[in-house]
């Protein structure tokens, strides 16, 4: 929770399991077979947490965060590619807006990509269901799970990032 | 973070989870007319990721109560069953598992068991706590958990109780947690005589 991994090695799984209003970040380069990933918990940092030294924990500070550490594997901003995934209501009691932290983070997520203008290829968020996410860079791999349900394999391998598989 | 309460102030709130748990063989003994034991031989403080790795895989669809409590502080106290402990819950309580009449017995089972370690704490510390009434998931334990742990309390440290129900050799085991609002842990353990 609040962490954040990328990797450019073939043989890497990024995974992010049991995500409920947690969004899980995917950052994608196929150009370069490069993917990131961040586990993001709450929409908003506050001067007191971003000291703290985890950027991905919030969803105002986690897309530099993020596309910094790619660009550190030499993927650049305009190459990135983004999948949304979590942000559920789990509780029916949780009716307050202000208490739903799931939709805020992933509205605060989708803003920041705007801002940065990376575009979101998927997102598969809200309801009330628990998500998993695992990544590979090479191929541009994505298998989301949804609890008790099978995985959903997405790929970049024909050029555009879609549905290729489920099971 | 388990290092910021000493042994003292775990065994004083195991203390506490002991007595919530006679109550609670009483009430779940006078509502299945069977002689239940109810247990709660640890009591532990952990910062909130390790709670969610400690109660088990994180993928692992699982069953959860959740009772929200409100009064001087507002906490959560959750009772989650791995799907073997629920098996065991159903056959303890006489219900079949999956049916409306199960699930209406495990949110009881929640409802009494909750409501005895909060009697407890209320005996105890004279605060005022008053459960709501109680829900139900079936999710993935870690988003279930983190989500709930995540709702408007913002304290890093939760109290898990691992306790056992026992019918004649047959036993089950739910694990609780218990989550208060920010600052009102210390408010618990002055309460109790042993400030932080």
């Amino acid at each position: 929770m609040g962490e954040l991994a990328v990797s450019g090695a073939a043989k890497d799984v990024l995974t992010t399991i049991g995500l409920g209003s947690c969004v899980g970040l995917v950052l994608l380069d196929s150009s370069r077979s490069t993917a990131g990933l961040a586990h993001v918990v709450y929409p908003h940092s506050t001067p007191d947490t971003r000291s703290g030294g985890q950027p991905a924990k919030y969803a105002d500070t986690v897309v530099p965060a993020l596309v910094g550490a790619m660009g550190r594997l030499g993927s650049l901003r305009g190459a990135l590619e983004a999948v949304l995934v979590g942000g559920a209501r789990m509780f029916a009691f949780v009716r307050a807006p202000e208490l739903d932290i799931g939709s805020a983070n992933v509205d605060a997520v989708a803003r920041a990509l705007a801002q940065a203008e990376i575009p979101i290829r998927i997102s598969l968020t809200g309801g009330s269901i628990g998500r998993s996410v695992r990544v590979r860079a090479a191929g541009g791999l994505i298998a989301i799970r949804e609890a008790g349900t099978a995985n959903r394999v997405y790929s970049t391998a024909g050029g555009l990032l879609e549905e290729v598989a489920s099971g | 973070m388990t290092a910021t309460y000493s042994d003292a102030q775990l065994d004083a709130l195991r203390e506490v989870a002991n007595i919530g748990s006679s109550t609670a063989a009483t009430a779940l003994s006078s509502m299945t007319g069977i002689s239940v034991t109810v247990s709660t031989p640890h009591a532990r403080a952990m910062a909130l990721a390790d709670a969610i790795e400690y109660a088990g895989p994180g993928e692992t669809v699982v069953t959860t109560i959740l009772i929200p409590v409100v009064g001087d502080l507002d906490a959560i106290v959750l009772m989650v069953l791995q799907p073997e402990t629920e098996a065991a819950a159903c056959r303890l309580l006489g219900v079949e598992q999956d049916s409306e009449v199960g699930v209406s017995a495990l949110l009881e089972l929640g409802n009494i068991l909750g409501a005895s370690y909060l009697g407890a704490l209320v005996t105890l510390t004279a605060l005022r706590l008053e459960p709501t009434p109680p829900e139900m998931v079936r999710d993935m334990l870690a988003a279930t958990l983190a989500s709930a742990l995540l709702i408007d309390v913002r304290e890093e440290i939760v109290f898990v109780l691992e306790s056992t129900l026992s019918i004649a050799s047959h036993q089950c085991s739910p694990m609780f947690l218990f989550v208060p609002t920010r600052g009102s842990v210390d408010d618990i353990l002055k309460r109790l005589h042993l400030t932080a």
